[in-house]
C-alpha cells in the first residue's frame, strides 16, 4: 500500500461526508422510491423472447447495430488530430462503414475545447446516422440498434436525425437507441424537486428487478418525438435507457424484449450484438498512432503531434 | 487483401477478412512506386475478436452467440486472418499501409520459382503455397508428378519442385537432415530415382536394406517404367569386396581401424613391418597369424620341439620357418600381433577379401546406380575403400587428361549415404572421413558429388556440412539440431520455429543454387522399399496364420473328446510345427472357443470341443 499524507486523508473524509448530504440515508429506500415512482410512471415486468420467437420476430430480416468511436493524438488541445468511424453491422454479414478525420489547426479561428468537444459529437452523429439510414435503405433490415441515445442525436445533428427517422419510418425500420447511462434529470425533478443535484440514474440504481422496465409518458422532450423507457437488462443495479420513435411506439415492448433477449445476464447490461460493433469500430490508441505515422510528415509529426510526455523515461 | 500496420523493407502485415492465408504462398502488393514488390507468407495468424472477449465473460454469452446464429449470424465471418509477408527482395524504402494485395499469375513468379526443365533436372516434389496459381501453370510444368497425402495419392496441384543438378558444378553437394520418421530415408529414394532418371552414375551406401527399386508403387506405375534396370544391388562378401593385393600399408591400416576402432601406435608400426608390397590376403594374414604362434610358444618352446624326436622334415621345417619369423619381429610386442590378427580375421569372415569391386565400376560406368548393401560396420569399411579407389581413378582420369594424356575413362558420379554421421562423425576419427572431406572440399573439380542424410546434422563432421551447398531440412525436433541446422543453413527464426511440426515429407530446401529458402513437399516416390511392413501387423498377420493352420487340423477331427488330444498334438507338431504340450494345448483350444472359432461342451464326465 502506498503511504497516503494525512492531508489528503482527511480530505477525502471530508468529501464523503459532503457526498453523503446530498445523498441521504434516509430518501436512499427502494421500496419508498418505488411507490413514489409508481404515481408517475408504469412498471412492466420484460420477458426474455426464446429463439423461436425471436426469429419469427425478426422474419427473416437482418438485425442490425450501430456505433461509432473516435479518439485523437495525445497533446496540447489545439494540437490534436481525431479519427473518427462508424460502423453498420448486420447479423447477417453486412457491414457498411463511414470514417473521418478532424484537427482544429485547420479551423479558420481559434476553437475553444468546449466548441471542439461539440464538434466532434456532430461529426461522429454525422458518421453514426450516415451508415443507419445507408443499412436501412440498402438492407432493409427489421430493426436497427444504435448505441447511445436517439436523443442525442437530436441534440448533436437534427437535420441528419430527422432524415434518417423519416426514412425508418416509411421503411417500417423499428429504430431503438441503448444508453448504458441515463444521464437525464427530468424525472428525478420531477418526483423528488428538494434532491439538488441528483441524476435520473441515482434514482433509479437498484430500484427496478433485473428484467423490470419502468416508463415515465413525459421523460422526453416533448419536441423530440421519442418514447423513452428504463430497463435493469442484467444483474448490474444500474439500468440502462431505451428510447425510440414516437411514431412506432405500439411495438416499443417488442423493442424492450428484444435488447433484453440479447443481453448477457452478467455483463454491462447492453446487447451483445452492440458489444460487437463497439469491439470491431473502436478507434484505438496504436490505430490512430500507425495512422499519423504513416501519413503525416515525420517533421510535422513531432513538431505538431507529438506531446513531450511520450519521450518521458518513467 | 491489405498491408496494414506498420510496415518495414523487408517485411509487411496483411490483413484479409474473407480469405485464409497459406503458409509460403506468395503474393504480391500492389505497390507501384516499388514496382509491384513480391513476397512469401511466413506467419499465419486467424483470430477471432469476439474469443477474446468472451473468455472472462459467462456461458451467458454463449447462450447469445447461439441465438444470434440462430438468427442467420455467422461467427466465423467476423474472423481476421493475418498474415506476415517477407518480401522476396529488400525494397529501398518501406511499403505503404493500405496497398491492396493479390494473388500472383504463374509467370510473374515463374523465374523466382522454377529454375530448369522436367526433363533437364530432378523433379523432386510440389513446392507449397502455389495451389492458387495452379490455373495459370503453363503446361511444360503441369501433372509432373503425383503426391502422397495422408497416405493417398492425388495429381500434382501447385508448382514443381525441380532441382538443378547442373549447378552442383558451382554449389556442390547435398545435405538431407530430420529426425527419425520426417521422410529423409523417402526423400532420398525420390532423389535416386531422379538420378536414374537421368542416369547419372550413382552409388549408394545402404545401412538399412532399404534402397531396392524394383518393387513398383502400383498407382503409379506408368511413371516408373523408364526406371528400370538402372539399378544394380550388391551386397558385400556376396558380390563384392576389397582386393587385398591393391590395398596400400596405408589403407590396411585404414581397414584394421574400421575393424576395431583406433590404431595403437605399436600396431600401426607392426602393420607397416608386417605388410609387403603386392602381398595377397594369404600371404599376408599368414605371416600374421604365424607370427601369433611364433610368439605364443617363444623360441624356447619352439628349440624344444625341434629337439624332440620323431619328427617330419615338414614339421621341422615349420618349426624353423617360425623361428626365423620370431627372429625377423622380434621386437613387436605380441599384443599388438594378437590385435591385428584379430582384427584381420574379423574382415575376413564378413567376406570382405573374396571379391572386387568390378561390378561396382562397370556399374556406374553404364550410368547405373549402384546400391552397396552390408551390416552397418562392413558397409563403413568397404565404402572407405570404395570412395577412395573410385575417386582416385576418377581424379586421375581427369588429371591425365589435364596434361594432355589420353587415359582410361571413369565417369564423374555422386555418392550417397544415409546416417552420413557414421561416416564422418564430427569430433571422432573414422576411415571414411578424410576422403569424404577430400571431396566435400575439392569433389566439384573432378564430378565428384555427395548426396548425404543424416537425423543427427549435429554429430556430422562440420567441416563437410559446410560444404553442402544444398540442404533440405525435414521436420527436426532435437534444440540442438535445429541450432546446427540454424547456423548452417539460412532458415529464418519463424522457419526453424516450425521444425518440430513439419509433416513427414515436407521440407525446407535451402539452397545456394536457389539463393532462398523453398518450402517443399516431397513427390510420392514411384517405388517402394521391399520391408514397408510395420511390425506389430507383421506380428499379428503372423499369428493369424498360425491360428488358421491350427484350426485346420483340428477341425478336421471334430468333435474332439478331451481324451484325444494327446494324438492330435502329434498331429499338431508335424503339420504346424508347434511343440506344444497338453496343457498348452487346452490353452490353446480355451483361447479358440472364447474367440467363438469353436465351441467347448463341458459335462460333469467329459469336455468336448465341436463345430460352432
Ligand atoms: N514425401 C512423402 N509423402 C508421403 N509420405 C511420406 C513422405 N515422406 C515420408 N512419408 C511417410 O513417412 C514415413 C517415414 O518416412 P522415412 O523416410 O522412413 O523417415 P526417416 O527416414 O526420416 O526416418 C514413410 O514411411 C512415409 O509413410
Ligand atoms: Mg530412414
Amino acid at each position: 500500500m502506498l503511504s497516503v499524507s494525512d492531508e489528503i486523508k482527511r480530505k477525502l473524509e471530508k468529501i464523503n461526508e459532503s457526498i453523503r448530504k446530498l445523498y441521504p440515508i434516509s430518501v436512499l429506500d427502494p421500496v419508498a422510491i418505488r411507490k413514489r415512482l409508481s404515481m408517475f410512471g408504469k412498471f412492466y415486468k420484460i420477458e426474455k423472447w426464446k429463439d423461436e420467437k425471436i426469429k419469427d420476430w425478426l422474419s427473416g430480416k437482418t438485425l442490425v447495430g450501430v456505433d461509432g468511436s473516435v479518439n485523437s493524438t495525445k497533446g496540447l488541445q489545439t494540437r490534436t488530430l481525431s479519427v473518427f468511424q462508424a460502423l453498420a453491422k448486420g447479423t447477417k454479414g453486412e457491414e457498411k462503414w463511414a470514417t473521418d478525420v478532424y484537427t482544429p489547426l485547420l479551423e479558420e479561428e481559434g476553437q475553444d475545447q468546449a466548441r471542439q468537444a461539440q464538434h466532434r459529437g456532430k461529426l461522429l452523429s454525422r458518421l453514426e446516422l450516415e451508415v443507419t439510414q445507408f443499412a436501412i435503405e440498402k438492407w432493409q433490415p427489421k430493426a436497427v440498434m444504435l448505441d447511445g441515445s436517439l436523443f442525442h442525436f437530436y441534440i448533436d445533428h437534427i437535420e441528419d436525425w430527422q432524415k434518417a427517422a423519416k426514412v425508418a419510418e416509411e421503411k417500417g425500420v423499428y429504430l431503438v437507441g441503448v444508453t448504458e447511462e441515463i444521464g437525464s434529470q427530468g424525472l428525478v425533478k420531477e418526483v423528488y424537486p428538494e434532491l439538488k443535484g441528483w441524476s435520473d440514474r441515482d434514482l433509479l440504481y437498484g430500484v427496478l428487478e433485473v428484467g423490470e422496465a419502468f416508463e415515465w409518458e413525459d421523460w422526453s422532450p416533448v419536441g423530440s418525438q421519442m418514447w423513452k423507457m428504463a430497463l435493469r437488462s442484467s444483474r448490474s443495479p444500474l439500468p440502462i435507457g431505451l428510447d425510440g420513435l414516437e411514431a412506432q411506439k405500439e411495438m416499443r415492448f417488442d423493442l424492450v424484449s428484444l435488447v433484453y433477449t440479447l443481453t448477457p445476464e452478467q455483463g454491462r447490461g447492453i446487447p451483445f450484438w452492440l458489444d460487437i460493433v463497439d469491439n470491431q469500430v473502436r478507434v484505438t490508441d496504436p490505430l490512430v498512432e500507425t495512422l499519423v505515422e504513416q501519413y503525416i510528415d515525420p517533421d510535422l509529426r513531432h513538431r505538431i503531434f507529438m506531446p513531450k510526455r511520450n519521450e518521458r523515461i518513467i | 487483401m491489405q498491408v496494414i500496420g506498420v510496415t518495414t523493407q523487408q517485411e509487411v502485415h496483411i490483413v484479409s477478412r474473407t480469405r485464409k492465408f497459406h503458409i509460403n504462398e506468395i503474393l504480391v502488393i500492389e505497390d507501384p512506386s516499388l514496382q509491384d514488390p513480391k513476397g512469401e507468407v511466413v506467419e499465419t495468424l486467424a483470430y477471432n475478436r469476439l474469443i477474446p472477449m468472451g473468455l472472462d465473460k459467462s456461458l451467458v454469452d454463449h447462450q447469445i452467440l447461439e441465438t444470434l446464429k440462430n438468427i442467420g449470424y455467422d461467427i466465423e465471418s467476423d474472423e481476421i486472418n493475418v498474415a506476415k509477408l517477407r518480401l522476396f527482395e529488400e525494397a529501398p524504402y518501406p511499403v505503404r499501409t493500405g496497398c491492396r494485395v493479390r494473388l500472383p499469375r504463374f509467370e510473374e513468379v515463374r523465374k523466382l520459382l522454377v529454375k530448369t526443365t522436367p526433363q533437364e533436372g530432378m523433379v523432386l516434389g510440389e513446392i507449397r503455397g502455389t495451389e492458387s496459381m495452379a490455373s495459370s501453370i503453363s503446361p511444360d510444368l503441369k501433372d509432373q508428378v503425383a503426391m502422397l497425402e495422408q497416405g493417398k495419392y492425388r495429381p500434382q496441384k501447385g508448382i514443381p519442385f525441380l532441382f538443378d543438378i547442373k549447378t552442383m558444378q558451382q554449389y556442390p553437394h547435398v545435405g538431407i537432415f530430420g529426425g527419425s520418421g520426417s521422410g529423409k530415408s523417402f526423400g532420398l529414394r525420390v532423389m535416386l530415382e531422379e538420378l536414374m532418371k537421368l542416369r547419372i552414375p550413382t552409388i549408394v551406401f545402404d545401412p538399412h536394406f532399404e534402397m531396392d527399386f524394383r518393387d513398383h508403387v502400383p498407382e503409379l506405375k506408368d511413371r516408373c517404367e523408364k526406371l528400370q534396370n538402372r539399378s544394380l544391388i550388391v551386397q558385400i562378401g556376396r558380390d563384392v569386396g576389397i582386393s587385398f593385393h591393391e590395398l596400400s600399408t596405408r589403407d590396411i591400416e585404414n581397414l584394421l581401424r574400421a575393424a576395431g576402432g583406433n590404431l595403437t601406435d605399436a600396431m600401426v608400426s607392426a602393420v607397416q613391418e608386417l605388410h609387403k608390397r603386392r602381398d595377397s590376403y594369404t600371404s599376408f594374414s599368414d605371416r600374421v597369424s604365424n607370427l601369433v604362434k611364433a610368439q605364443e610358444e617363444g623360441a624356447n618352446g619352439l628349440r624344444r620341439r625341434l629337439e624332440g624326436s620323431d619328427l617330419t622334415p615338414r614339421e621341422a621345417e615349420q618349426i624353423n620357418e617360425l623361428l626365423a619369423l620370431l627372429k625377423e619381429y622380434n621386437s613387436l610386442p605380441a599384443a599388438s600381433v594378437r590385435g591385428i590378427h584379430w582384427r584381420l580375421n574379423r574382415l575376413e569372415k564378413a567376406g570382405l577379401f573374396q571379391h572386387d569391386i568390378r561390378s561396382i565400376e562397370q556399374g556406374l560406368e553404364l550410368g547405373k546406380l549402384v546400391v552397396v548393401q552390408g551390416s552397418s560396420w562392413v558397409l563403413q569399411v568397404f565404402a572407405t575403400y570404395v570412395i577412395g579407389s573410385l575417386y582416385r581413378k576418377r581424379r586421375e582420369y581427369k588429371d591425365q587428361k589435364l596434361n594432355g594424356e589420353e587415359g582410361r575413362f571413369f565417369p564423374p558420379f555422386v555418392i550417397v549415404t544415409d546416417e552420413a554421421h557414421n561416416f564422418a562423425p564430427k569430433g571422432v576419427d573414422s576411415p571414411a572421413k578424410s576422403t569424404l572431406r577430400e571431396i566435400a572440399q575439392e569433389g566439384r573439380k573432378y564430378g565428384v558429388f555427395l548426396f548425404l542424410a543424416t537425423q543427427r546434422p549435429t554429430l556430422l563432421d562440420e567441416t563437410i556440412t559446410a560444404q553442402l551447398n544444398t540442404k533440405f531440412v525435414f521436420r527436426t525436433v532435437r534444440g540442438t539440431d535445429i541450432q546446427t541446422l540454424r547456423e548452417e543453413t539460412d532458415l529464418t527464426p519463424e522457419e526453424a520455429k516450425r521444425l518440430p511440426y513439419l509433416r513427414s515429407g515436407d521440407t525446407f530446401v535451402s539452397s545456394a543454387a536457389f539463393g532462398r529458402t523453398v518450402f517443399i513437399r516431397i513427390r510420392a516416390a514411384y517405388t517402394r522399399s521391399p520391408h514397408v511392413e510395420n511390425p506389430f501387423d507383421e506380428l499379428e498377420q503372423v499369428a493369424a496364420e498360425r491360428n488358421d493352420k491350427v484350426l485346420a487340423v483340428i477341425e478336421k477331427h471334430l468333435p474332439v473328446f478331451e481324451t484325444d488330444l494327446l494324438s492330435l498334438i502329434g498331429e499338431i507338431r508335424r503339420e504346424c510345427g508347434l511343440d506344444w504340450d497338453l496343457s498348452r494345448f487346452k490353452q490353446e483350444l480355451d483361447r479358440l472357443s472364447e474367440s467363438g472359432q469353436i465351441v467347448k461342451h463341458e459335462t460333469p464326465f467329459v469336455t468336448r470341443y465341436d463345430r460352432k
